[in-house]
């Protein structure tokens, strides 16, 4: 199962000079990218994605590896100086991080971030590395009924648990299934809702549609903002105070422990992702800790928990999406769109016949890890500073940067249309609490879904969901997915209920 | 009286004008084209049902969701993200970049690449007055060249020119 010669040769792949220097790249941008808020990173990768198809397949899934932990990881260094998370993945930061700095040490503040945030991909990584194979082997015996409720489970754990509200979160997966159908049927190879348009006979092209929901969709809500920010911050200066951040980080090793556990445990499952792991994290550790008392005051163990958590989430999240091909966070879907666009179908079999490349991602992991140390510790001040660029530049060269993305890829000038037409729906979808996260992966697994759905009733009738075990368990947790939150909901409604009578 | 928040409605009618145009186009086609599809409708009609009536329950409670990040912050710690909002105030800004992206291909398909994203950028640079006005023409035309030497030359895409005259650098 672990193959020791796959391990050998993943490090060997990652250590290229082109692999490395697109990691590095995509680390960089990804630190740039994750220290201004409102760029969230999975618009980042969507922005990127147009240009990673020109890249050889692995330089581009490196690149975006490297852009996915930095920007997890950078999305603090705002949220500690300015009170403004980077990313949502860094909500919580604000918590500790902000109030520490109010205390006079952003300095050292820093230094536990970066550091909390290095342990956290580096032991994440290793997990993925143990974790990954035991995934692959699992999933390899999946046949058409299986892959047909795991797509199913995928999209109801995603609906439910990234949009405000499951049953629209539901009908966001549902009309990105029913916009998957666009283009020739599987039987009868009939066009299905082109309206005359002969581009989209193949189906509606992924690209723009992405580009659309996660690219543009931001840059509508980006547009109306002065500037991102309007505070001076609070600074540091020197390497003194990280350092000593780094010494109180790893003063906390049952903190980092049980974070990386969440952390992980929470980009496993489908939809959540950083933002869930950060606030659960911390929940957790302010329960565990002999001085609740302190928390919201700034206290160094409640960062250490949320920064732990949150990269951790990042190799987390990737397990079930090259081993299922379900991603495990919202980033993950624009990640599972990369790699299919690049012509690889994550998903069972995947580690069979990729093993080197999937222990060259855990490696390439790892020195993010690395990096993260290395570049943080001494210029996360000057990467918060970034978020001071005005929207009233960014804008105008974002939608640059995504017309050309969408037009290099397939050269046709009716994908820009697709596109704006995507990122108004996107705008909308976000406005009023559906998930455009659910959306895509309707998108993604529309074809899968489908295919699998007829083989299997041609196979066995639509009684074969009910006589495969595995089929049967994902269709049972499917459910739960849509209940358990609802329950959960309806349960809090009628506590505050209570408690609201009772005063 | 109570007073409904009608643009809670926008994305169920899209989805409904989507439908009906789906089934206008399809209703013909075989059953076995049309089954998964028509299966999916009926489960969106569901919901949406189910949402319209939810809504109607709620009345006319805050609808606009910002962002995701419900959090519950300590006093005093509420992030500077949820204060700043998450929609677009001035829909005109909005409107100006959807329309023009929109007409985009058009204008392209006869001015050619770099006429048009030079004057795509000066319009938003102007519009979202990004530089002072003396810079913003040079600044425009400046950047699409370089994109287009780019484009051309490094990744070797074949772009649309001028197609009223010949131009040069291939414009």
């Amino acid at each position: 199962m672990w193959n020791p010669e796959s391990l050998l040769l993943g490090l060997d792949l990652v250590t290229s000079w082109e692999n490395l220097l697109w990691l590095a790249l995509g680390f960089t941008t990804g630190l740039i990218v994750g220290a201004i808020p409102g760029l969230v990173e999975s618009t980042f990768l969507a922005v990127m994605l147009p240009f990673t198809i020109y890249m050889d397949v692995w330089s581009a899934v490196f690149f975006m590896t490297g852009g996915y932990v930095a920007s997890e990881a950078a999305g603090s260094y705002p949220a500690i100086l300015l009170n403004m998370p980077g990313t949502p993945g860094a909500s919580a930061t604000t918590f500790e991080g902000y109030a520490l700095t109010k205390k006079g040490f952003p300095g050292q503040a820093v230094g536990v971030s970066v550091t909390s945030s290095a342990i956290g991909t580096l032991c994440g990584a290793l997990l993925f590395m143990f974790l990954g194979p035991l995934f692959g082997k699992f999933a390899f015996n999946f046949n058409s009924p299986e892959m047909f409720m795991l797509a199913v489970f995928g999209l109801t754990a995603v609906a439910s648990l990234t949009g405000d509200d499951p049953i629209k979160g539901l009908l966001s997966a549902l009309l990105g299934l029913l916009i998957a159908t666009t283009g020739l049927d599987l039987f009868n190879a009939l066009p299905r809702a082109t309206f005359g348009f002969l581009e989209v006979y193949d189906s509606i092209p992924l690209l723009p549609a992405l580009l659309g929901l996660f690219g543009f969709s931001e840059i509508l809500v980006l547009a109306n903002r002065p500037s991102i920010i309007t505070s001076q911050g609070i600074t540091y200066k020197g390497l003194r105070a990280p350092l000593e951040g780094v010494r109180i980080a790893l003063a906390h090793p049952f903190v980092i422990l049980r974070s990386t556990i969440i952390g992980l445990l929470v980009g496993i499952i489908p939809g959540a992702g950083g933002t869930a792991a950060n606030v659960i994290s911390y929940g957790q550790a302010k329960q565990w800790s002999k001085q609740p008392e302190k928390f919201g005051k700034g206290t160094y163990e409640g960062l250490v928990a949320t920064d732990t958590s949150n990269n951790a989430v990042v190799p987390g999240a990737l397990i079930p999406t090259l081993t299922l091909g379900i991603p495990g966070s919202p980033t993950t879907v624009v990640f599972l769109a990369a790699l299919m666009l690049q012509g690889i179908r994550p998903g069972p079999g995947f580690y069979e016949s990729h093993a080197t490349q999937a222990y060259a991602i855990g490696w390439g992991l790892i020195m993010c890890s690395v990096l993260v140390m290395a570049v943080g510790l001494p210029l996360a001040g000057t990467f918060a500073r970034v978020a001071f660029v005005p929207t009233r530049i960014l804008v105008p060269l974002i939608s640059v940067a995504c017309i050309i993305g969408v037009f290099s890829a397939r050269q046709y000038l009716i994908d820009i249309q697709i596109m704006v037409l995507f990122g108004v729906l996107g705008f909308i979808v976000k406005r009023y609490g559906y998930s455009p996260v659910a959306l895509l992966l309707g998108l993604i697994l529309g074809n899968l879904l489908e295919d699998n759905f007829y083989r299997s009733v041609m196979v066995g009738g639509p009684e074969i969901f009910f006589t495969k075990p595995i089929a049967l368990s994902l269709m049972f947790l499917s459910a739960l997915s849509l209940a358990l939150p609802a329950a959960l909901r309806y349960a809090a409604r009628d506590r505050a209920a209570k408690s609201s009578e009772r005063e | 009286m109570k007073q409904r928040n009608w643009s809670e409605g926008i994305l169920p009618a899209i989805v409904v004008v989507y439908g009906i145009a789906y089934v206008a186009q399809t209703h013909h086609l075989p059953w076995n084209a049309i089954l998964y599809p028509y299966a999916l409708l009926g489960m969106i009609a569901l919901l949406l049902g189910i949402i319209a009536l939810r809504q109607r329950a709620r009345g006319d409670e805050p609808a606009i969701v910002r962002g995701g990040d419900s959090l519950s912050a300590p006093a005093g710690q509420q992030p500077v993200r949820q204060s700043i909002g998450g929609g677009i105030a001035n829909a005109g800004l909005g409107l100006s970049l959807v329309v023009g992206t929109f007409v985009y291909p058009w204008i392209m398909e006869s001015f050619g690449f770099v006429l048009t994203t030079g004057l795509y950028l000066l319009v938003l640079f102007r519009v979202f007055k990004s530089f002072r006005l003396v810079v913003i023409g040079p600044l425009a035309l400046a950047i699409s060249v370089i994109l287009s030497v780019f484009l051309q030359h490094v990744l070797s895409l074949n772009l649309p020119s001028f197609g009223f005259a010949e131009l040069p650098f291939g414009m």
